[in-house]
């Protein structure tokens, strides 16, 4: 990762991104990291194994511990009086059922074909990948206007996507009992119980309360009651369910494809609502920050994680990429035939692993698309759509061009391999240059 | 809450009656009830139509593509042969908060119009007992929510009432006088107003230091049946509340047998008010006892009567309770039996056509 890009100030910014959580409070007419473009991205196995793997990975801090973007912070423990950090760890359980619930595990767009590389998967409000990642993801953070290397990361890269998402729910479980409630109370706020998680799971697709648009409040009478649990098989509306029901019923019924449970079920409990114990927690005039008198204790029966036994998980979906490009040097001819109005640069891979790329011109009048994008090394598997390599298509704006001959650059960075490529883009274009006021005759 | 016995109840009830009708009943009393319901897809949620003589054979009416995962959100019941539902289109994010659209849907025509593309998905749309207007919510960016009012007959929109509530307005019907009724959340419980055309809200009643749901406005719209939870034997359970729209009474429902939940009430034409508990439901306020027959075991949770009230739709579900539900399915009670409507996958009561 170029920590280059992590200058303080857009530190701060993305802090406070940050803070603002994942969905909540975003103003949805904010642009996009990428807009109006979209990258590409590298959409693995349907059996998801290689998302999986990730998840295990993500978990237990295995992915980037080095990095302090993507590596799983501390996780805390603890009642409001004796809160302390713990290990960077937290449920894989609950990670997959998110993953699950926000994307169905992909990494790419619904037409983008398993093991290919396609259109990047990003909403409406710019959640981003397998986690839809929207935090730090809503306007370009990097120089020149330009998406910052994280960004490129987190919307091409999934081990970097489904990494950020495990920061993101470990910083909600960490943000109590300052911001948020504790689940737990009678079980020390132990993060390897996987129901103390509730809030967390709550928050991390915002921390809404009862009435609002987004409510992901149990007792919200626009939620359907009582309901039957969320069974995660596609046969149930999610409209009827706040946001943690789903995760629930996707922890209890694991989704399935080609005849397999992608992962192994747990039966996890939710809070007792009649109960007054959690009834109280949840009622309105509780329903103030931060939140003080919503502490619950662990609903019952409890479930301890099952923490994977992976290894060498980096190495295996990382790999070592390396950038390579398939020229130095591309002409555009506006004047020319109509494939020569459009130079192609091919983007591979020629190590192991999944590279992320990302793309920016010198000049204003060079169109780059997509702007970034992933390429896969030997070993990963890629058999449709542009695999192996990436392609950048260049084309030129006119009302932008400075003459009919120039030259620029566009520069091919990587946020997970160290150094850049430069091409170079000849321009030859024909154009007539009207006098303001005057129109051609007919 | 005061806790009253039946009488009293029954008492408000037939109170409640004055001025009601039945005129889906009377215009369609020669046709067969018919139920109207949406079966969920995962982009296409189908309308069929099934009446109540040939169960096994329904009738594909009309078919609502949406987000992927995100179905339809209807009314809670046909009126005058008109169905009104939130949907997230296809090509919207699917996510609870993107913008919805709000739909029209003439159950006999199968002609569908849509009458706004800001609508709250969540907040489930109302429409007039004579079926010429409707109301829904909305959220605009800076979370104020927005009571509007919809003429049917020109689709012309207006805004009744704004609030920037901390959390939340939801429209529940209308008076017979076209008055929308909405219920507010706050943070002292939930309140019942009124909006007129060209008025600021007024507070009708106080109706739990909790959160009311389940809002039902009685035929004619001179009372409302509603839950609100309450603590009994240690447990936080719903009980259905009967109160009259001129706010001079909010009584507690039947206090159930067995001291049990109660679940969502649901009113037939002559005033009775069907309410969920244990087994079967409560049918109170009709002139002749109703004794609804029972599933060997779980609850019913009424959604509604058909126009002669012969049919009874409910929720019927396996489990024992409210926080142990189990699976459910959607049951017609009538002529002393039940009937499962089948299917694997959930679904959605619009409600009746026919008698």
């Amino acid at each position: 990762m170029h920590s280059l890009l992590r200058a303080l100030p857009l530190a701060l910014i993305v802090g406070v991104a940050f803070l603002l959580g994942t969905r909540a409070q975003l103003d949805v007419a904010t642009a996009c990291a990428f807009d109006p473009l979209r990258p590409d991205a590298y959409e693995a196995d349907a059996l998801r194994d290689r998302y999986l793997l990730a998840l295990d990975g993500a978990a237990t801090n295995q992915l980037f511990p080095g990095d302090s973007y993507f590596r799983l912070p501390q996780v805390e423990a603890g009642t409001r009086v004796n809160r302390v950090e713990l290990t960077r760890l937290l449920p894989v359980e609950v990670l997959r059922a998110i993953g699950w619930v926000e994307s169905s595990l992909t990494m790419a767009s619904r037409s983008t074909r398993f093991d290919s590389i396609g259109p990047a998967l990003v909403s409406f409000d710019c959640g981003h990948g397998v986690m839809q990642v929207t935090s730090g993801m809503t306007v370009p953070l990097g120089g020149g206007d330009q998406p910052s290397g994280d960004q490129v990361a987190v919307a091409t890269s999934y081990p970097h996507n489904i990494a950020r998402g495990a920061v993101i729910l470990a910083s909600k479980w960490n943000d109590a009992p300052q911001l948020r409630p504790i689940a737990g109370t009678d079980t020390g706020g132990d993060p390897a119980i996987i129901e103390n998680w509730y809030y967390a799971v709550w928050a991390y697709n915002g921390f809404t309360g009862p009435g609002s648009k987004k409510s992901n409040h149990p007792l919200d009478p626009t939620l359907s009651w009582p309901r039957t649990g969320y069974v995660c098989d596609g046969t149930q509306s999610r409209t009827r369910y706040p946001y943690q029901e789903l995760v629930w019923g996707c922890m209890a019924n694991p989704a399935e494809r080609e005849n397999q449970q992608l992962w192994t079920a747990v039966p996890t409990t939710l809070p007792d609502f009649t109960n007054p114990q959690f009834y109280d927690a949840v009622r309105l005039n509780n329903f103030t920050f931060p939140y003080r008198d919503m502490d619950i204790p662990t609903p019952r029966p409890a479930h301890q994680t099952q923490a994977p036994s992976v290894s060498n998980v980096a190495a295996l979906l990382l790999g070592s990429p390396r950038l390579s490009i398939d020229q130095s040097t591309v002409t555009i001819r506006t004047n020319g035939t109509p494939d020569q109005a459009t130079a192609r640069i091919r983007v591979t891979n020629t190590g192991t692993g999944l590279l992320s790329w990302s793309a920016s011109s010198s000049d204003g009048f060079l169109v780059v698309a997509p702007p970034a994008g992933s390429a896969v090394g030997s070993g990963v598997p890629c058999t449709s759509g542009d695999c192996p390599a990436g392609e950048i298509e260049v084309t030129i704006n006119p009302s932008l061009l400075p003459a009919s001959r120039a030259t620029a650059t566009i520069t091919i960075d990587s946020p997970t391999v160290t150094g850049s490529t430069t091409v170079l883009v000849q321009v030859f274009a024909d154009f007539e240059v009207a006098a303001p006021g005057t129109s051609r005759a007919p | 809450m005061l806790l009253v016995a039946v009488a009293a109840a029954s008492t408000l009830l037939h109170a409640g009656l004055r001025g009601a009708s039945s005129p889906d009943g009377a215009a369609q009393q020669s046709q067969t009830a018919a139920l109207v319901f949406a079966e969920f897809g995962p982009n296409v949620d189908s309308i069929y139509v099934v009446s109540v003589d040939r169960a096994k054979t329904r009738t594909l009416i009309h078919t609502v593509e949406h987000a992927p995962g995100w179905g339809l959100n209807p009314a809670v019941a046909v009126v005058a042969g008109l169905t009104a539902y939130t949907v997230l289109p296809p090509e919207a994010a699917p996510y609870r908060d993107s913008p919805a659209e709000l739909w029209v849907l003439d159950v006999a025509t199968a002609n569908a119009t849509r009458l706004a593309r800001d609508a709250d998905l969540l907040a489930a749309p109302v429409l007039s007992e004579d079926g010429r207007m409707l109301a829904y919510r909305r959220t605009d960016d800076s979370g104020t929510q927005a009571i509007v009012r919809v003429n049917l007959e020109n689709r012309a929109r207006r805004v009744l009432h704004s609030d920037a509530t901390a959390f939340g307005v939801f429209p529940i019907g209308f008076e017979r006088s076209g008055v929308v009724l909405f219920a507010r959340l706050s943070p002292s419980g939930t309140d019942l107003l009124r909006v007129a055309d060209g008025s600021t809200a007024e507070l009708i009643f106080h109706a739990s230091d909790e959160i009311a749901r389940d809002w039902r406005v009685a035929p004619g719209g001179d009372s409302v049946a509603f839950l609100a939870p309450e603590l009994f034997a240690e447990r936080m359970v719903h009980r259905a509340q009967l109160a009259s729209l001129d706010g001079s009474s909010v009584l507690a429902g039947p206090t159930p047998t067995d001291g049990g939940e109660q679940y969502a009430p649901a009113w037939r034409w002559d005033g009775a008010l069907a309410i969920g508990a244990s087994a079967a439901p409560l049918v109170v306020g009709a002139a002749e006892a109703v004794v609804l027959p029972a599933a060997p075991s779980g609850f019913d949770v009424p959604l509604g009567w058909s126009a002669a009230g012969d049919y009874l739709a409910v929720r019927h579900f396996d489990g024992a309770r409210s926080q142990a539900a189990g699976r459910e399915t959607l049951v017609v009670i009538g002529n002393g039996t039940r009937t499962t409507v089948d299917s694997v996958r959930e679904l959605i009561f619009l409600g009746w056509t026919g008698a």
